[in-house]
This record gives C-alpha cells, sequence and structure tokens, in this order.
C-alpha cells in the first residue's frame, strides 16, 4: 500500500516537473563517451536526462569499487558536453556560478534519483526512506558513528561538503599519514568540464590502520575497506586527502541539522 | 623626521606580514597530503579513540581485510606445477613468511593486477627474459626465489621493481618479481585497463611448469584457480630486494 502510494506520489511529481524532465532512454554519443572517457575504470549508470528549453542534463552514477558518485552533464545546443558536477553527492547544490543549476534543475535531479534509488531498493535504502534520493552514504555512514559520541554531524554525503564542514566545524586539522584512529579522512572529488573525475571519500581510521568507510559494493554500509597506505595512494595524488580529529563534545560544539 | 617614523613603521608592518604570511605555509613533503599543524588535545584524542572504536564495531570486515575484498587461496598451488606447493614453502622458511595476518594486509600496497599465467609451453616467450637466466634447467626445489613454480612471477619492471616480494591472495602465494617475460609488450595492449591505473601494478605473470600440459591448459587451469577473468589483486610486501636482509 505505502510503495503504491510512493509510486502515485512519483508519478504526479513528475508530471509536475515535465517542463524539465525530458524521456530520453539513453544519452547521446558524445555524452556517453564524454564520461565513458573522464573516468575509464568505473561502472556507469545512466540515470536520465533534464530538459530546459536550452540546455540539456543528462545524470549517470558512477561505481568504481568501494566508491560511488553522480556525474552531471551539460548539453547546450550547438556544444560539445561539459561535466557540471561530479561528486558522491550533488546535494547540496553547488552555489558557484560555473557549477550551479538552476532550481527546477535541481528538483528534477532529485526526483531521478528518488525513482531510480525506488526501483533499485538496495540494501541501503532499506536501512532508510525508500525516497532516499542519495547514491553514496559517505556521510551518512560516518555520522552513525560520531553523532552518538561527539554531538557533531555532517548531514551531507557529498565529500566537498564533508571537506567545508570538517574545515569549518569543531575539528583540529591533522596530518592525515599520521592520523590517529578516530580521525575522519576526506579526499574531495576533483572533476574538469571534460574530464577527468577523481571521484572521491571519506570515511574514519581505525586502530590498525585500517580506514572504515560506506563501501558501494556493500550496498554503501561501512565497512573496512582501506588501509591508510593504500588509502593516499588512492586519492593524495589527484584528490589531496585531508585527515580531522573532532573536538571533544562540549555544548558549543554540538552542530544541530 | 616624521616621514623617518612612518616609513620605519611601514618597514615593520612588512616585515610582520611577511612572517605572519609566512607562518601560513604549510610545507607538505608529499604533494596532496596535508599536514596539519595543530595537536589535538586529550580530551579530543580519548573522544577519537571511542570513535575508532564505534565505527570498526558495525562494519563489514571484507576476507582480505584490506582495500578490496579478495579472494582468497586456499594454499594448494599444485596448478603451478608438481613441485609448486614445497617451493613455496621451502621459499617461506628461508625468509620467514607466514600467511599474512589482516592487520599485514592492510597495512601492505594492495594493487589492481591482471593475474595471468605463463609456463614453459608458451611458444611466442620472448628470450631472453629477465630471469631466463635463472629458469632455463634450474627449476630445483631449493627456495631460491629463481623462476621456478610457486614463487616466481613476471612483473613490469617500471610498475613494480625487480626483486620485489609480493603476495597473491588468489593463489595464497609469495613471490619475488623477478621475470619480466612478455609483460612490457602488454602494457601497449593493456593500456586503460584498470590494472594500468593510478592503482595498477599491470599484468603479473605467474610461472607454471607445464609438464604434460600444453600451453593453453596451463592459463586454462590458473584462470580456473584464481576464479577470475584476469582481473586481481596483489599485495606489494616490499618494492625493491631489500626483503631478503630483513626488510620485510
Amino acid at each position: 500500500m505505502s510503495n503504491r502510494y510512493v509510486v502515485v506520489c512519483l508519478l504526479w511529481w513528475t508530471v509536475l516537473c515535465a517542463h524539465t524532465m525530458g524521456q530520453s532512454m539513453e544519452a547521446p554519443v558524445a555524452v556517453r563517451e564524454l564520461i565513458q572517457r573522464a573516468d575509464a575504470s568505473a561502472n556507469v549508470e545512466y540515470c536520465g536526462a533534464v530538459s530546459t528549453r536550452k540546455v540539456e542534463y543528462y545524470l549517470f552514477l558512477l561505481q568504481q569499487k568501494a566508491l560511488a558518485g553522480i556525474v552531471l552533464v551539460r548539453q547546450r545546443a550547438g556544444a560539445p558536453p561539459a561535466i557540471v558536477d561530479a561528486d558522491t553527492s550533488l546535494f547540496p547544490f553547488r552555489e558557484d556560478s560555473e557549477r550551479s543549476v538552476e532550481k527546477s534543475v535541481q528538483d528534477a535531479i532529485e526526483v531521478l534519483l528518488r525513482r531510480r534509488n525506488l526501483a533499485k531498493k538496495s540494501r541501503a535504502l532499506e536501512r532508510t526512506s525508500r525516497l532516499y534520493p542519495e547514491v553514496s552514504a559517505v556521510g551518512r555512514e560516518i555520522d552513525r558513528v560520531i553523532y552518538p559520541i561527539s554531538g557533531f554531524r555532517l548531514g551531507s554525503n557529498s565529500t566537498h561538503e564533508i571537506w567545508r564542514l570538517l574545515r569549518s566545524g569543531p575539528t583540529v586539522a591533522v596530518d592525515p599519514r599520521t592520523a590517529p584512529p578516530g580521525s575522519i579522512i576526506v579526499s574531495p572529488t576533483q572533476s574538469s568540464p571534460y574530464g577527468p573525475i577523481y571521484l572521491g571519500h571519506a570515511g574514519i581510521v581505525g586502530f590498525d590502520g585500517s580506514i572504515y568507510s560506506a563501501d558501494a559494493r556493500y550496498g554503501g554500509v561501512r565497512a573496512k575497506n582501506f588501509s591508510l597506505t593504500s588509502w593516499l595512494r588512492q586519492f593524495s595524488a589527484a584528490n589531496g586527502s585531508y585527515a580531522f580529529v573532532l573536538h571533544a563534545a562540549s555544548d558549543k560544539n554540538i552542530q544541530g541539522h | 623626521m616624521k616621514i623617518r617614523a612612518l616609513r620605519n613603521l611601514r618597514i615593520f608592518i612588512l616585515t610582520i606580514s611577511q612572517f605572519l604570511v609566512g607562518c601560513d605555509d604549510q610545507e607538505s613533503a608529499d604533494p596532496g597530503v596535508s599536514s596539519g599543524t595543530s595537536e589535538p588535545a586529550q580530551s579530543d584524542l580519548a573522544q577519537a579513540r571511542q570513535i575508532a572504536g564505534e565505527a570498526g564495531a558495525g562494519a563489514i570486515v571484507p576476507k582480505s581485510s584490506g582495500r578490496d575484498a579478495s579472494p582468497q587461496g586456499n594454499g594448494d598451488l599444485g596448478v603451478l606445477g608438481g613441485d609448486a606447493n614445497q617451493n613455496q614453502q621451502a621459499f617461506r622458511q628461508r625468509f620467514g613468511l607466514a600467511d599474512p595476518t589482516p592487520d599485514q594486509l592492510a597495512q601492505w600496497e594492495e594493487d589492481d593486477a591482471r593475474l595471468t599465467a605463463y609456463s614453459n609451453k608458451d611458444a611466442d616467450w620472448p628470450y631472453p627474459t629477465a630471469a631466463s637466466s635463472n629458469w632455463m634447467g634450474a627449476t630445483s626445489a631449493n627456495g631460491d626465489p629463481l623462476a621456478v613454480e610457486g614463487t616466481t612471477v613476471a612483473v613490469d619492471f617500471n610498475r613494480i621493481p625487480r626483486g620485489s616480494l609480493i603476495y597473491i591472495p588468489a593463489l595464497d602465494m609469495y613471490a619475488e618479481a623477478n621475470d619480466t617475460g612478455a609483460t612490457g609488450m602488454w602494457a601497449n595492449d593493456d593500456a586503460g585497463q584498470m590494472d594500468y591505473g593510478a592503482n595498477g601494478a599491470g599484468r603479473v605473470d605467474v610461472y607454471n611448469l607445464a609438464g604434460d600440459r600444453s600451453s593453453g591448459q596451463v592459463e586454462q587451469n590458473f584462470q580456473s584457480q584464481v576464479g577470475s577473468a584476469e582481473y586481481g589483486q596483489i599485495y606489494i610486501v616490499h618494492r625493491g630486494p631489500g626483503w631478503k636482509n630483513g626488510g620485510a
């Protein structure tokens, strides 16, 4: 019954957003080639298109072993397609001029993702809401650990947003090469308009030099899936690696979300 | 007088500001890795330890506990040739190598690799290879890391330095990277594959003594054993030959 309700709601939402959501079954060759070229080693899933009067947007999901992310491609008439944004999550949408998209497009992207996740009914989604619009749970899995202990939470699955929150939050930046157990390590996704895309990631440093992070191979749940050494080798050159220790909880540090 | 005082004040401000700017520079020997300059308080570290404990408490721990859940071999290297098991055993004994613990795997460098087989029946095997002077007629079970079945692999020396000690989880096998074979030739064909990416070790050819088998049978047997269409993982236990002197 509740499933039927959700589907009906989504259909209505789709109708309401009909002026921005396209029905194309697959992306144009140039767009697909751009994605393949941008991250040759990732599994690519086409998630749908959003059309406006002058611009077409194409949404892709990438999975590369433990990593999962989203890529938004924009194609203006007569121009080659270009990557607008790529990260583990597009939420919150960026405000800077080059990577920003209009609100109606943002809403349509959210609908596409919810619809995709509803169809997938992945293990991660069953643990939360069926209408969860995320494809990566990097922030959520960190929050599950740190919030009950420290009172601080990230509230985002975007590596860029996580990095920003950690830099501006109640933290101490530490050298990731010697990050103590319990540090949060983040390597923000890097991309440029015509590629490449280097998906980023975030996790928690464990006791034995291991790192625990959301793992796309297990539906986004937390896994012991990196060592500090392998993390730095994989991410430091292209993404950069940053580590932070949370200040011990006190009233002034608690961030409400 | 006023002008001189003003000039002195400017010099003072300039000096101070340069000093402050200099203090902001965080030198990092490793590009892409931020060097933190702050020290967490003891209370922060205590909380961090609590976080580390909780992070591990509810987490999935893949079998290999490394970067990837690599399939783990059963320790039987018979597929590599008649004496492969005893050669591996002698190799381990000689260099004090034991089955790796999860902690060791977590510390070692893990790479994507194209796991393939080569054998003494390969018609197209280029001579001389780096180790051919060793393995031609020298396949005695002496534990030496020569090109003997059960201990030898051929790698791209541009990616894995010659003499490195590697561990192949799919075979539960340690090996010295002491042959290069055709890996250089394959590098062009394989470019763009994930095992030739930034985290790739490239092609890792495992030496087989074919015995009565043909070259093709050796390859089939090997792929059945590692259980993959060539893609796999290896760990580089030690880069270069230093491990023989206790570096492993």
